[in-house]
């Protein structure tokens, strides 16, 4: 097994690879000069020229791009064009906020998904396949900050239920963090639910016609037990691949919903950033986010491992 | 005539084509000028003379609903474009000849999916300037992995088909063979990528622009009212649940009659 | 909501009276462990049930092994299904008949109650190894798992005698196999584990839906091997559904021959190969292939009818030797019973002379 993740990590790491260098060339595009980013308007040309020579701008593309893949080696993202920060300071400054509302989203998704598709897929055109199935047409169409806004509408300034646009998440009080988390947290689940909901219903759709589910019922086993069992093992590799690709698109997605928010993550500090057009902050956001996204789909390709044997190659 | 499961996706259909049609239509509809500030009859609920209420200017919010339905329509459709041009030649290509050009290529194609797509086009605005086109143009190029996968798997699959050894002796040039077999069996699997695309696209030009990164003033997306909108959300929540309402239908309509299309294709009419 | 609550109503009464006629059965009762009377099943899913099955019959001692014979589609996987309650609700259900166990009717039973009939007291083995395995858990699970099902046996101890049972059917080196997965098992040492399975409980019978077809003919014969040894030691009425009239003469003690949905024939296996009381016995056992006898195969020319075609008369009539009409197609023959413990479907019974095979 170790071997299977050691295979998978190399052929991850030159995959990171690539997305350092895309990140490179969009740099190296850019129209606008980063020395004259960092001096401001008022910068003489001298001055300009001199930061443009200190940074190394001047020199060929290739050298430059052997310089900042060095940089990147030993963990330097860069300085940010607006203050001097260490890239690597900020991103780390707003991961938790992130952190904390992808993965409550991606726990709330899975959550209410998976027993629901499996539950579902079990008794195909059943009350609950119907319901859930137009409902679930149905919010996979809505844009996820406008509900995002429609909530706070709703729940924090109608009904007062649950606070509002707030700016700090992460605080040693929890249940605060709860709080202040549901909202967004829900805004973000919803469509995915919607998506994760049908695969797995799906899948556990055809996994209950199997003819080894019929052999389990000829030993006597319930349909409880039969559908957390092995309908749930055979049924959810599908469901569990896709559950990894949503980590990715949650992390894109929080950027907006952040923002809705006020909350401080990486996902409103690199729309901040693009604003701002403060280019090392957004590269070194979507280098990070490119390595979570790729160790997402490890972990989920992991976990199919072992739901799979006969997947296993030697 | 038409099946009693598909009403309702040719009722989306219809819907759809009414909605796009008004839209591109618009500026030559009997409406009040999108753009036409009356500042005396500003933030008015729905009445007889503006049959959907007016925004924080005084501009009457039907009107400009159908002229930023018009934006995000074309917005989306560069996205598409930009994913069909960037991922299917490739794909068809990778997928005919394989080898290193496919490993390379695929290996592309591979990282790009890795970045979140709006992150991506959160990156690609902010290198190449807050526009709407540089955004779309983003996400096509997000959304390109999945036709370069479909269309590559499409053409890898007739390419091992010996008919086109046969063709081939009789001195037909391979990607000529390919196009012509392949087209027809990666249409349908096209069909359901662009119209994901093209919904995703509504979608994520309206995040964009409500960020402040895709559309910019004077002219008006679906996303970007909804940020002005959300100011007043407390007070005129109408302004914000419209837009929003649009983007829902539209993209509603596409997934209703893709997953349609998509069942006609695999049930029977396949190839 | 239940087809079995219909099945209440109908049982007792049926069972003696319906168009589907008596059965010989050994004795009313004592001898008869297992006890298939009048049996329908049709199918859901269209505006109206689809009578399948109009006419099960067939009683099965201890230790005694019947064959429920007939070609694809005559209804004899519906009929084995219908008696372990494992019917598709959504495909197809029992519209009358009696199942008993030793005396208990099965059909009357509510599901939680028939849960613990299956795998219990009645085990099942399917046709499809291959498929009828689950690949995402070990034989050692799938096993265990029926044995905790039925017992209140720890993980150890069921792990114990599941080694054994692996034993008892003939797997080599059970210790490996049983934290195997299927697919690293061949075809026959799934079928091998699937009969585990059923047995697992020493169930009082045992309903095998063509347990050979899907295997090479050494395998077949080494598993009926099995299932015949298993149902002596262990005084298991068993039934084995199949369209080969060889396994049937190999294993089977007593044969029922089904057509279109009905039992047609009912015998020993004896004295069905020798001396056939019904037409369309006759005909499958000439289209057996003869060592020696040089002979074309004698296929039947025709269709059997399908469900919701069935004629008014008897429904092999269209393509009988012997039918008259109006004689064979004015009604449905009842199974008439004749000597011997014998039964037959057919109003010419006793004055056609029907030629069997063997001495």
């Amino acid at each position: 097994m170790l071997r299977m993740i050691g295979r998978r990590v190399a052929i991850a790491a030159p995959l990171l690879f690539v997305v350092s260098f895309l990140v490179f060339a969009l740099t190296a595009v850019s129209p606008t000069d980063p020395a004259r980013a960092i001096l401001g308007e008022g910068a003489t040309p001298a001055t300009v020229a001199q930061l443009r020579h200190q940074l190394g701008l001047d020199q060929p593309t290739l050298a430059r791009y052997g310089h900042w893949l060095a940089r990147l080696f030993h963990g330097d993202l860069g300085q940010s064009w607006f203050g001097n920060v260490p890239v690597t300071t900020k991103i780390a400054q707003g991961l938790p906020a992130t952190a904390a509302l992808v993965l409550a989203s991606i726990v709330v998704t899975a959550a209410v998904a998976v027993p629901l598709g499996l539950y579902a897929g079990m008794r195909p055109g059943g009350r609950v396949d119907r319901i859930a199935g137009a409902a679930a047409g149905l919010l996979l169409a809505m844009p996820e900050f406008w509900v995002a806004l429609l909530l706070v509408l709703i729940l924090s300034q109608k009904l007062h239920l649950l606070p509002g646009t707030g700016t700090t998440v992460i605080t040693p009080d929890v249940w605060r963090d709860i709080q202040f988390l549901t909202v967004p947290v829900i805004a973000i689940s919803l469509p995915q639910i919607c998506a994760l909901y049908r695969q797995t219903r799906a899948s556990a759709a055809i996994v209950a016609r199997q003819d080894y589910v019929r052999t389990a019922r000829a030993g006597g086993i319930a349909d409880g037990e039969l559908l957390r069992t092995r309908v749930a093992k055979n049924a959810l590799v599908p469901s569990v691949t896709l559950l990894g690709l949503q980590l990715g698109r949650m992390v894109g997605i929080a950027a907006v919903v952040e923002s809705v928010y006020g909350m401080q993550g990486i996902g409103s500090m690199a729309v901040q950033a693009a604003l701002n057009s403060d280019l090392p902050i957004v590269l070194g956001i979507v280098l990070v986010t490119a390595g979570v996204v790729m160790a997402a789909n490890l972990l989920a390709d992991v976990t199919c491992y072992y739901l799979a044997p006969k997947a296993r190659t030697a | 005539m038409i099946d009693e499961r598909h009403r309702l996706a040719t009722i989306a259909l219809v819907v759809f084509v009414v909605i796009m049609l008004a839209a591109v239509l618009s500026p030559v509809l009997p409406v009040h000028n999108p753009n036409a500030q009356e500042l005396l009859e500003r933030l008015q609920a729905p009445s007889a003379r503006y049959p959907l209420g007016t925004d924080e200017l005084g501009r009457d919010q039907l009107a400009r609903l159908l002229s930023a339905t018009r934006i995000s329509l074309w917005a989306a459709l560069q996205a598409t474009v930009v994913g069909v041009v960037v991922g299917v030649p490739l794909g068809l290509l990778t997928g005919t000849v394989g080898g290193r050009p496919d490993s390379v290529i695929s290996r592309g194609f591979d990282a790009i999916q890795s970045i979140p797509a709006l992150i991506l086009a959160i990156a690609v605005v902010a290198v190449l300037g807050r526009q709407l086109t540089p955004a779309m143009i983003s996400i096509g190029v997000a959304f390109s992995p999945t036709f370069y996968r479909v269309s590559r798997a499409a053409a890898s699959t007739v390419a091992g088909e010996t008919y086109v050894e046969a063709s081939r002796s009789m001195g037909q040039r391979t990607i000529r063979i390919v196009v012509d077999h392949v087209l027809g069996n990666v249409v349908a699997a096209l069909i359901v990528v662009i119209s994901t695309t093209f919904a995703f696209g509504i979608l994520a030009e309206a995040a964009l622009s409500y960020l402040g990164l895709g559309v910019q003033p004077p002219s008006a997306s679906l996303g970007s009212m909804l940020t002005s909108a959300a100011n007043l959300l407390n007070s005129s929540p109408q302004l914000t649940i419209e837009p929003g309402l649009v983007i829902i239908l539209l993209v509603l309509c596409i997934s209703l009659v893709s997953d349609a299309v998509q069942s006609l294709t695999s049930a029977g009419g396949g190839r | 909501m239940n087809a079995r609550t219909n099945a209440r109503t109908n049982a007792r009464t049926n069972a003696r009276t319906n168009a589907a006629g008596p059965v010989a059965s050994p004795a009313a009762g004592t001898d008869a462990a297992l006890s298939v009377q009048g049996l329908e099943v049709s199918l859901v899913g269209g505006d109206r049930p689809v009578p399948v099955v109009t006419g099960a019959n067939l009683t099965v001692a201890r230790g005694e092994i019947v064959g429920l014979v007939g070609e694809s589609g005559s209804g004899k996987s519906l009929t084995s299904l219908a008696i372990t309650g494992l019917l598709d609700p959504r495909v197809a259900r029992v519209t009358s008949g009696s199942v008993t166990l030793f005396g208990r009717e099965l059909l009357e039973l509510p599901e939680p109650a028939m849960r613990a009939v299956r795998g219990k007291e009645i085990g099942m083995i399917f046709q499809d190894p291959m498929t009828s395995l689950d690949p995402a858990f070990t034989t050692g699970y799938q096993l265990t798992s029926v044995l905790r099902r039925h017992t209140d046996l720890g993980r150890r101890p069921a792990r114990r005698h599941a080694l054994e049972l692996l034993g008892l059917v003939g797997i080599a080196d059970p210790r490996r196999r049983i934290d195997q997965y299927p697919h690293q098992l061949s075809g026959g040492m799934r079928q091998r584990v699937m009969i585990a399975m059923a047995i697992a409980c020493e169930p009082k019978a045992l309903i095998a839906d063509e347990p050979t077809t899907a295997l090479d003919a050494t395998t077949q014969a080494q598993i009926l091997e099995l299932i015949k040894t298993l149902a002596a030691t262990m005084h298991m009425s068993t039934i084995i559904t199949t369209h080969d009239l060889g396994v049937v003469a190999e294993v089977c003690d007593r044969v029922a021959v089904m057509y279109a949905g009905q039992v047609v024939e009912w015998a020993s296996t004896e004295q069905l190969f020798h001396r056939p009381r019904h037409p369309y016995t006759e005909r499958l056992l000439r289209s057996l292939p003869r060592v020696g006898a040089a002979q074309h195969l004698a296929g039947i020319p025709g269709q059997p009818p399908r469900a919701g075609n069935f004629p008014p008369g008897c429904r092999f009539a269209g393509r009988c030797d012997y039918a008259t009409v109006p004689g064979c197609t004015a009604a449905v023959p009842v199974l008439r019973p004749l000597e011997d413990d014998r039964a037959a479907r057919c109003v010419r019974t006793a004055e056609l002379e029907l030629t069997g095979v063997g001495a």
